[in-house]
C-alpha cells in the first residue's frame, strides 16, 4: 500500500490527510468530496488509504463503544426480526390498545352532574389543546375523587382510568418488558383532574 | 413467518461470526458511521430469508457482503437516502473499486483483518482509545466542545483533534501492516 506507507513519512500532503479525515468523520462538503474523488482517480493509493481508514474507524467503534458492540448489534437485529416476523400479532396488540382507550373514553363521557364553571380548561387526555391553559399540576389517580364534581363520577372516572391504564399497560408491555407505558398511556395515567374534567365538558357540551 | 429452531441457531451463529466483517465492509463502501448497523441488520434479515438457498459448502462472508453491497447500492439510488453515505460521488468511487473483501491470492480475508485490528486496538494507548470514543460521543462538528469538556480550556482545537485521530488510525494501520503485510482492499 504505497500511499498509506507514504503517509508515515509525510509524503502524502496535508490536504489528503484532511480530506480523508473529513470523509471518515462525515464532515466532507461537496468541494471536498470532489477533490477527494479527483485525488483517488489519479492515485489509487489514496483510495486504498481511505478504505483502510474507514475500516479502522469502524472496527475501533465496534471495539470501544458499548452501543456498537457485537451484543448490541445482535440485540438490535433480534428486535428488528421480531418486529418484522410478528406483524399480525403487533397489529392485534395495537387494535386491543385502541379498543381499551375507546372504552375508557366511553366511560368518561357518561352523563353526570353539571360541572363547576370556575374550573380552568386544560389539555385533553389525547394531548390536544383545549380552550384554556392548564395551570394545575398533575394529580395522582388516587386523589382524583377529591377534585371531581360528584362522588359517582369520581368513582367511575377513577375506575375507568385505572382499568384503562391496566389494560393499556398489559397490552403495551406484553412483548417489551420494561418499556413502560406509551405516550398515550402516560397521558391517561398522569391526567390531572382538570384534564379529565375538560374532556367530560367537551363531550357533554356547555 | 417463524423459522425452525435449528435454522434459528444456524442464523445466530452466522450473525456472531460475520457481523463485524459485514459492518466493516458496509463502512468501507462509504456509508456514514451512524447508518452502518441499520444496513448490516437489513443484510442479515435478507440473508435469513435466503438462508435455505445458501450453499453451505461455500464461504458465507462473500455471500453476505454481496447482499450488503446490493443493499447499499439500492439505498444510494434512492435520492431520499443519500444521507446514508458520506457523499454520493465518493460512495460511487468506493463501490467501483472494492471487491467483496477477499484478497486476490485468497490468503487474506476481511474477517481476519478485523481480528488483527482488534488486537491492535487492544494495544493502543489509553489516550488513543479515548480519542476514538470521544469522536462518537458528540457530533463531529462539536469535537472542539468535547475537547474543552475533556481537557479543559487548553484543549486542542477541533482541527488538532482531527489530526490526532488521524494519527491514531495511522498507528493502527501500521500495527495491521506489521501483522499481515501491506493490505490490498
Amino acid at each position: 500500500m504505497s500511499g498509506a506507507a507514504g503517509m508515515e513519512g509525510g509524503a502524502v500532503g496535508a490536504e489528503r490527510m484532511d480530506l480523508i479525515a473529513a470523509a471518515v468523520e462525515n464532515t466532507l462538503d461537496d468541494a471536498g468530496a470532489a477533490a477527494l474523488v479527483d485525488l483517488a482517480g489519479r492515485d489509487a493509493a489514496v483510495l486504498r488509504a481511505l478504505r483502510l481508514h474507514l475500516l479502522i474507524d469502524e472496527v475501533a467503534a465496534q471495539e470501544l463503544l458499548p452501543t456498537r458492540s457485537a451484543a448490541a448489534f445482535a440485540a438490535g437485529l433480534d428486535e428488528r426480526r421480531r418486529a418484522q416476523s410478528d406483524g399480525f400479532a403487533f397489529l392485534a396488540r395495537v387494535r386491543a390498545r385502541v379498543a381499551a382507550e375507546d372504552r375508557v373514553l366511553a366511560l368518561l363521557s357518561a352523563p353526570h352532574a353539571a360541572p363547576d364553571a370556575a374550573r380552568p380548561a386544560g389539555l385533553l387526555p389525547n394531548g390536544a389543546a383545549n380552550a384554556g391553559p392548564d395551570t394545575a399540576p398533575p394529580i395522582p389517580i388516587t386523589l382524583l375523587g377529591d377534585r371531581l364534581p360528584s362522588p359517582w363520577l369520581a368513582g367511575s372516572a377513577a375506575a375507568a382510568v385505572a382499568a384503562g391504564v391496566l389494560l393499556y399497560g398489559a397490552v403495551g408491555t406484553q412483548n417489551n418488558p420494561g418499556a413502560g407505558t406509551t405516550p398515550v398511556g402516560s397521558l391517561i395515567a398522569h391526567a390531572s383532574a382538570n384534564d379529565l374534567y375538560a374532556e367530560i365538558r367537551r363531550k357533554d357540551g356547555p | 413467518m417463524p423459522i425452525p429452531p435449528d435454522l434459528d441457531a444456524c442464523f445466530a451463529a452466522l450473525v456472531m461470526e460475520h457481523q463485524a466483517g459485514v459492518r466493516a465492509f458496509i463502512r468501507m463502501l462509504g456509508v456514514e458511521a451512524g447508518s452502518v448497523d441499520d444496513l448490516a441488520q437489513e443484510t442479515f434479515i435478507v440473508a435469513l430469508r435466503r438462508l435455505e438457498d445458501f450453499d453451505q459448502s461455500l464461504p458465507a462472508g462473500p455471500w453476505l457482503r454481496g447482499i450488503a453491497r446490493n443493499l447499499v447500492l439500492n439505498h444510494r439510488r434512492s435520492l431520499a437516502r443519500h444521507a446514508l453515505v458520506i457523499h454520493p460521488a465518493l460512495a460511487e468511487v468506493l463501490d467501483l473499486a472494492i471487491g467483496t473483501g477477499e484478497d486476490p491470492a485468497g490468503k487474506l480475508h476481511l474477517d481476519e483483518l478485523v481480528l488483527h485490528l482488534r488486537d491492535c486496538i487492544e494495544r493502543l494507548p489509553a489516550r488513543g482509545r479515548a480519542l476514538i470514543a470521544e469522536r462518537y460521543t458528540a457530533c463531529a462538528s462539536d469535537i472542539g466542545a468535547v475537547a474543552v469538556a475533556v481537557d479543559g480550556p487548553n484543549a486542542p482545537s477541533a482541527n488538532a483533534r482531527r489530526q490526532a485521530l488521524f494519527r491514531v488510525r495511522e498507528t493502527l494501520r501500521r500495527c495491521l501492516v506489521a501483522k499481515v503485510g501491506e493490505v490490498e482492499l
